[in-house]
């Protein structure tokens, strides 16, 4: 007798603990949504809301783009962490080309292997320009009684190393600007020490007289429009600097 | 190693079956119902059993019966991943992977105990000992980190239980079965299924 009870015991505690299998393979994975938004700062908001969970616990999730409709998920992916009330976000940076179209798609993955949603399109990616309360002349740099410009007096030098450093060069100044990032458009503040995002360090050498070192106070505008992923115009109106307790005067506009 | 395990297995079926004197012949149809991970990968499947199921003397009976199950997969493709971390930073990389075969052979060794026994109905119970080999083929392809095909036999050995209930006729007898298996293979994957069976023994 206690054999079979033991017996039924085992049946229907091996019964009750079975996981039946889901009627459809889908059903294994959540049902998503996904949206696209251009930022006014050129960046793309991407929003994936889960409509449906699905039967197993999710390991990864995250997104991925491309300028073909059809793609791999690990095509510019980015992952990310956490699920907010269903809801799952990441910004892909400025740099989107305004002349194309490109295709977003959200995808999760679970011990079963990954589902991704069907691409949105986003096309005429572009920021909305800032412009300086001044109007410097395009290629023009005034540091301490020092007013340089493109052929005048004779040298004039733009760097970029496409990271986060820019570089603006006349006879007798080196500007060196430093991003957190690769900038995109917008107002950014200057600081006098390491950037954070929003901030620029603009330290600068001026050779007339004397050699000066310095770098502008902090709190003050930088103007940056992002012209294209790999130009950018850069404006600075009337900014100070302090030196030996003085107070001197900041301009520039120039492009790149 | 495999093919070792095989031939032992055939050969330890095939002594019980002929050294089963009370026994009579049986067959059995199923209806396989993976649960679990085996469920969301494999549809429910056809199933055949032969062997010998006993009378029940003393309330209790042996029975012997290997199996064979045949499952195809619910996909024919699956969408898989695998993801590499490099420098601090994870990719998941996407690839599919298509299961061409997977076979379930398995001997089945148990007893029923009878609940309930009224004229020719009996309602009875057991457990089962399984042992068995699943012949598995398929192929993977992850872009950028591998290629790969397989066909392998992972041996396992499982524990079932069954409820049924069984009506005798002059010569022969019709059960029905209600089995829960659970089985434990190679991989240290532990499987799970429920069949539905049809049998007949005479």
């Amino acid at each position: 007798m206690k054999i079979k009870l033991l017996l039924i015991l085992g049946l229907v505690i091996g019964i009750i603990s079975c996981r039946k299998a889901e009627k459809n393979f889908d059903d294994y994975f959540p049902e998503m949504t996904v949206t696209a938004v251009a930022q006014s700062d050129g960046s793309v908001v991407v929003t994936a809301t889960i409509t449906k969970e699905g039967a197993l616990d999710l390991e990864s999730i995250g997104f991925a783009f491309s300028e073909n409709s059809d793609f791999p998920i690990d095509e510019n992916q980015l992952i990310v962490n956490e699920i907010i009330n269903n809801t799952f976000t990441v910004t892909y940076p400025p740099g989107f080309d305004i002349t194309k179209t490109y295709y977003f798609k959200a995808w999760v993955t679970n011990e079963l292997g990954y589902k991704a949603t069907t691409a949105v399109s986003l096309s005429n990616i572009e920021a909305v320009p800032v412009d300086g309360p001044c109007s410097n002349p395009l290629n023009y740099l005034y540091v301490y009684l020092v007013n340089e410009t493109t052929g005048t007096p004779t040298a004039w030098e733009e760097t970029v190393d496409f990271n986060q450093t820019f570089t603006v060069s006349g006879q007798y100044s080196t500007v060196n600007y430093t991003f957190d990032a690769i900038p995109a458009t917008g107002i950014y503040t200057t600081t006098q020490f390491t950037p954070e995002p929003g901030q620029v360090k603009i330290s600068f050498s001026n050779t007339l007289s004397g050699f000066i070192q310095s770098s502008l106070n902090a709190g003050q505008s930088v103007y940056v429009n992002r012209t294209s992923p790999t130009t950018w115009t850069f404006e600075v109106c009337s900014a100070t600097w302090t030196y030996n307790s003085f107070d001197y005067s900041f301009s520039t506009f120039f492009d790149m | 190693m495999n093919n070792s395990f095989c031939k032992l297995l055939l050969g330890f079926i095939f002594l019980l079956i002929i050294n089963s004197a009370k026994a009579q012949f049986a067959m059995q149809a199923h209806l396989v119902m993976p649960t679990g991970y085996l469920g969301a990968v494999l549809k429910k499947a056809p199933s055949i059993s032969f062997g010998t199921v006993e009378d029940f003397d003393r309330r209790s009976r042996v029975r012997m019966l290997g199996n064979v199950t045949y499952f195809s997969p619910r996909q024919e493709r699956f969408n898989i991943y695998s993801n590499t971390s490099e420098g601090g930073v994870t990719t998941i990389y996407p690839g599919v992977q298509e299961i061409n075969l997977y076979l379930n052979l398995s001997f089945a060794f148990g007893f029923d105990f009878c609940i309930l026994q009224k004229d020719n109905f009996n309602w009875y119970i057991g457990p089962d000992l399984i042992a068995g080999i699943t012949l598995r083929q398929y192929t993977t392809d992850i872009p950028y980190v591998s290629s790969s095909g397989d066909f392998s036999g992972l041996p396992f050995i499982g524990l079932r239980g069954r409820t049924g209930i069984e009506y005798t006729f002059e010569k022969m007898s019709i059960f029905l079965d209600f089995n829960r298996t659970y089985y434990l293979n190679t991989e240290a994957s532990i499987l799970s299924y429920n069949d539905l069976g049809l049998g007949i023994r005479f």
